[in-house]
C-alpha cells in the first residue's frame, strides 16, 4: 500500500489532478479572462523579455544579433548623457512633485469641504488638462513662453518686470517644463487625492475641531494622516513620471538647451531610433527600471516607517 | 474449372484493362515512311504585349510630397498605369523612415515605396532592408545628382532614387543692404561676403549703419546647421571616410569658433530657425523696430518657396540670392541642407509598381520639371536644368534669375560627411556642443571633446 507521506510542504498543496480538475471546472472564467493575459504575453511580456535579451547582444535593427554578454552595461557608467538625463529627472522632481501635490491636496480638501458651490463643476475644469493632448498643449505652452512675444512676456512688460528667457536658460527651461507638468497632471493628482478624501469620515475633523483644533491643526493632524498611503501613490507615480516624461519634453524644449531637460525615456529612445543601437538602449532601459524599482521600494519603506 | 459467370467477368476485366492502358500508353513513335522531309516553318511570333503593373500601391510620404504628386504628375501617372490604385499614408518627415525601419525589423507591414530626407534614409541604406534599385538608376547616372547618388549607394549598389537637393544659398534682402549703404545687386552681395570672413565684415557695417542684425543665430539651441554648412563646402564632416568620428578634430574647432565670432561682433539676433520669432523676422518690414528684420539667412534653395508663399510673403521684391561663403578664400561656396529620396523597402508587395511610380514621376524630365514649378523642390536630376523654366526671372526675388544660380550651386555641392547611419546622433551632439560653447560653459575644444567622446561611446566608432 502506497502511504503518501504528510509534510508541512505538501500539507495544503493541491495535487496536479485535483488543481487541473478546479481549472476545469472554473473554464470559463479562463476563458473571459484570457484575452487580457493574451494580449499581455504578446505586447507586454514578450518586448519585455526580448529587451532582455537584447541588452546583452549588439543588434542594430536589422540582420544578426550579436551576442555581447554585459558589455552593453559597461559602457552605462561612462555615459554622461544618461547619467545628466538621471539628474535632471531628479532636479524636475524637486522642482514640481512638492509643489503639485501640495496644490492637489490643497484643493481636494477645498472641493471636499463642501462649501464650494458648482463642486462638480470645477472638479471637472481642474481635471481637463489631464485629457488636453499633450503635443497640443506643449506648443501652446511653447507660444506662450516664447521669448519675444510670447504672452507670458509681454504681460511681464506691460508690469515693468524684465522679461524671462523661458526656454533659452538652462534652470528656467527646467521651470516651465515644471509649470507644464503641473498644469496637466494637477488635476489626475487631485481627483486621486478627492478619492482619498471621500473615504475619511467627517467626524474626525469635527472631532478634533470640537476638542479645540484649529482648522489648520485638523488638517495636519488629522487628514493628512490618514491621507498618507493615497499621498504615497501619488508620490510613486509623479517619481516614475518625472524620470519617464517624454511628450512634454519633446514638444516644449526638445531636451535643451544643452540637454538640460532631456530625460532617460528621451535619452533610451535617441540611442533606439537615432543610432539604431538596440542593446544598449535595452541595457539602459533596464538600468532605467532597476533604478526606478529601487527607488519605489525606498519610497514604500520610508513611508512605512513612519506609519 | 470455369463457369460462364466468371469467364463472363474475366473478360469484361480484361477489355477494361485494355482500355485505361491504351489511354494511358505514351504514344508510340510513329514508323518512319518514305515521305519529303517536312520544310521547316518560321515560329508564329505572337504579339508581345508588355503586362503593365497593377494592383495596390503602398506610398508613405510626408503629406507636403503627397500634394505636389497630386498637383502635378499623379493624373498623367493613373492615366497611364489606370490598374495602379494608389494608397498614401502621410507620416512627418523624420518619421517615414523610423517607422520604415520598425516595419524592416519586424518583417511585415513595410510599404511599397517610401519617400523622406537623405538625413534619414542613410541610415536605412547603411543597416541594409532596402531594395537594389541599380537597374532602374543606371540610364540617369550621369544625370542625377552625383553627391546624393553617394548617400544612396553601398558597395556600388543604388538602394534610393534622388528626387532633390537643397543646394545651400545666401538669401539677403536688398532693401537693408541699400540702406547700410551696400551694393544690392546679387553680384555684389556674392561678393561682399565670399568668406565668412568677409560675411562677419559686412555683418559689423549692417549692424554700425542700420542697427539691423546679420542673421539669426541662437545661442541655447542651436541646431548647428551653421556649422554643418562650414564643414560640408569644405568636404568634411562628423566622421571621416574611415568612419572615425572627427567632432573633435582641430578643423571643427576653428568652425565652431568661426561661428563664436559672430556673437563676440554681436550683429546676430538670438532666433531660433523655424520659430515664430524667426519667421517675423523674415517678413518684417525695414522700419519695424518691434521685430527688425535679418539682413540674411544661408539656407537650402527651398527655403525660396517658403519665403515666397508664407514666411516672408509681404517682402516681394526685397529679398534677393547670393552664393554662400565660402570657409576660406577660393573655398567652394556649395552646401547641401535637406532634399530626399525615393526607396522600396526589402519586402514591397508591389515592386513594379513602386520601380513605375519612380521612373515615370521622379526619373522622367518633364515630370521632374512640373513638380519643380509647382514646388521648388529642387531636382537632382541635371537633366532639368536646361529647361526654359531655370532661366526665368522670379518677380518675387526682383526679377534675379535665381534657379539658373541654383543649378550652378547644385552641381558643386562636394560629399560631405554629414548624413550616414549616425547622423542624427552626430548632429545632435554637435549641436550641444554648440550650444555649450555659446552659452560659454565650455570652451570649444572641451564642447566637441565631450561631443565626440558621447558619439563613440554610443556608436561605438573611434
Amino acid at each position: 500500500m502506497n502511504i503518501k507521506k504528510l509534510t508541512k510542504s505538501n500539507l495544503n498543496k493541491p495535487s496536479s489532478s485535483s488543481a487541473w480538475k478546479q481549472i476545469k471546472k472554473s473554464r470559463w472564467a479562463y476563458v473571459f479572462i484570457s484575452p487580457f493575459y493574451i494580449l499581455f504575453a504578446i505586447f507586454g511580456l514578450y518586448p519585455m523579455l526580448l529587451s532582455l535579451y537584447l541588452s546583452f547582444t549588439r543588434w542594430k535593427g536589422v540582420g544578426e544579433m550579436a551576442f555581447a554578454g554585459l558589455v552593453n552595461f559597461a559602457l552605462i557608467p561612462q555615459d554622461r548623457v544618461f547619467w545628466q538625463s538621471m539628474m535632471n529627472g531628479v532636479i524636475l522632481f524637486m522642482l514640481y512633485v512638492p509643489i503639485m501635490l501640495f496644490l492637489a491636496l490643497a484643493l481636494a480638501v477645498i472641493l471636499n469641504s463642501g462649501k464650494i458651490k458648482g463642486f462638480r463643476v470645477f472638479r471637472t475644469i481642474i481635471f481637463l488638462p489631464f485629457i488636453t493632448n499633450m503635443v497640443a498643449a506643449g506648443f501652446s505652452f511653447r507660444i506662450l513662453l516664447e521669448k519675444q512675444n510670447g504672452l507670458m512676456n509681454m504681460l511681464l512688460r506691460i508690469f515693468g518686470l524684465p522679461t524671462i528667457p523661458w526656454l533659452e536658460n538652462i534652470w528656467w527651461a527646467r521651470v516651465s517644463l515644471s509649470l507644464l507638468i503641473i498644469w496637466a497632471w494637477l488635476g489626475y493628482n487631485m481627483v486621486i487625492m478627492l478619492a482619498g478624501l471621500q473615504t475619511i469620515p467627517r467626524d474626525l475633523s469635527e472631532a478634533a475641531l470640537v476638542d479645540g483644533a484649529t482648522p489648520i491643526q485638523a488638517f495636519f493632524r488629522v487628514t493628512v494622516p490618514l491621507m498618507r498611503p493615497v499621498i504615497l501613490f501619488c508620490l510613486i507615480t509623479s517619481t516614475i513620471g518625472s524620470f519617464g516624461l517624454f511628450p512634454e519634453v519633446m514638444t516644449l524644449t526638445m531636451g535643451g538647451p544643452v540637454n538640460a531637460t532631456i530625460t532617460p525615456l528621451i535619452r533610451i529612445y535617441g540611442v533606439a531610433f537615432g543610432s539604431y543601437q538596440f542593446g544598449y538602449a535595452s541595457a539602459l532601459a533596464y538600468t532605467f527600471f532597476a533604478m526606478i524599482f529601487l527607488l519605489t521600494v525606498i519610497q514604500f519603506r520610508l513611508n512605512r516607517e513612519q506609519v | 474449372m470455369f463457369n460462364t459467370k466468371n469467364l463472363f467477368k474475366i473478360l469484361t476485366a480484361l477489355i477494361v484493362l485494355s482500355f485505361v492502358l491504351t489511354a494511358c500508353a505514351q504514344p508510340t513513335e510513329t514508323p518512319v515512311v518514305d515521305e519529303p522531309p517536312a520544310v521547316e516553318q518560321p515560329p508564329v511570333e505572337e504579339p508581345v504585349v508588355e503586362e503593365k503593373p497593377s494592383g495596390k500601391l503602398v506610398i508613405w510620404v510626408q503629406q507636403a510630397n503627397q500634394d505636389v504628386w497630386e498637383s502635378t504628375v499623379l493624373p498623367a501617372f493613373l492615366e497611364e498605369y489606370p490598374d495602379i490604385e494608389i494608397e498614401f499614408v502621410n507620416y512627418a518627415p523624420d518619421e517615414v523612415a523610423n517607422q520604415v525601419g520598425l516595419a524592416i525589423q519586424g518583417g511585415i507591414g513595410v510599404p511599397d515605396l517610401a519617400v523622406t530626407e537623405y538625413r534619414s534614409i542613410t541610415a536605412l541604406v547603411e543597416l541594409g532592408g532596402l531594395m537594389d534599385l541599380t537597374a532602374i538608376v543606371e540610364p540617369h547616372m550621369d544625370v542625377l545628382n552625383t553627391t546624393m547618388m553617394g548617400y544612396c549607394t553601398k558597395d556600388g549598389n543604388v538602394y534610393c532614387v534622388p528626387w532633390d537637393i537643397g543646394p545651400v544659398v545666401t538669401f539677403y534682402r536688398r532693401d537693408v543692404f541699400d540702406a547700410a549703404g551696400l551694393a544690392s545687386d546679387p553680384d555684389s552681395v556674392s561678393a561682399a561676403i565670399a568668406t565668412y570672413d568677409d560675411l562677419l565684415d559686412t555683418c559689423k557695417v549692417i549692424q554700425e549703419r542700420t542697427g539691423l542684425p546679420c542673421f539669426g543665430l541662437n545661442k541655447a539651441n542651436n541646431y548647428g546647421t551653421m556649422l554643418e554648412n562650414m564643414l560640408w563646402q569644405q568636404g568634411l564632416g562628423f566622421y571621416d571616410e574611415n568612419g572615425n568620428v572627427t567632432i573633435d578634430d582641430p578643423y571643427v574647432v576653428e568652425a565652431l569658433e568661426k561661428i563664436g565670432a559672430f556673437w563676440e561682433a554681436d550683429v546676430v539676433s538670438d532666433s531660433l530657425e523655424w520659430t515664430d520669432p524667426w519667421y517675423a523676422e523674415l517678413n518684417a518690414d525695414i522700419d519695424n523696430m518691434d521685430t527688425p528684420p535679418i539682413a540674411t539667412v544661408t539656407i537650402g534653395a527651398w527655403m525660396g518657396n517658403f519665403l515666397k508663399a508664407w514666411a516672408a510673403a509681404d517682402q516681394a521684391g526685397n529679398w534677393g540670392v547670393a552664393m554662400m561663403p565660402a570657409y576660406s578664400p577660393g573655398g567652394v561656396r556649395a552646401s547641401n541642407q535637406g532634399g530626399s529620396a525615393y526607396f522600396i523597402p526589402e519586402g514591397s508587395q508591389n515592386v513594379e509598381a513602386a520601380k513605375a511610380f519612380i521612373e515615370f514621376v521622379n526619373l522622367d524630365v518633364d515630370n521632374q520639371v512640373a513638380q519643380f514649378v509647382y514646388s521648388d523642390y529642387f531636382p537632382a536630376n541635371s537633366a532639368t536644368y536646361t529647361d526654359p523654366f531655370f532661366q526665368e526671372p522670379d518677380p518675387y526675388f526682383g526679377n534675379q534669375v535665381t534657379r539658373a544660380l541654383f543649378a550652378e550651386v547644385a552641381e558643386k555641392v562636394p560629399f560631405g560627411f554629414i548624413y550616414g547611419q549616425y547622423a542624427v546622433t552626430m548632429s545632435n551632439n554637435a549641436a550641444t556642443a554648440l550650444q555649450n560653447y555659446a552659452l560659454g560653459l565650455r570652451s570649444a575644444q572641451d564642447a566637441l571633446t565631450e561631443a565626440a567622446n558621447a558619439v563613440r561611446l554610443e556608436t561605438g566608432l573611434q
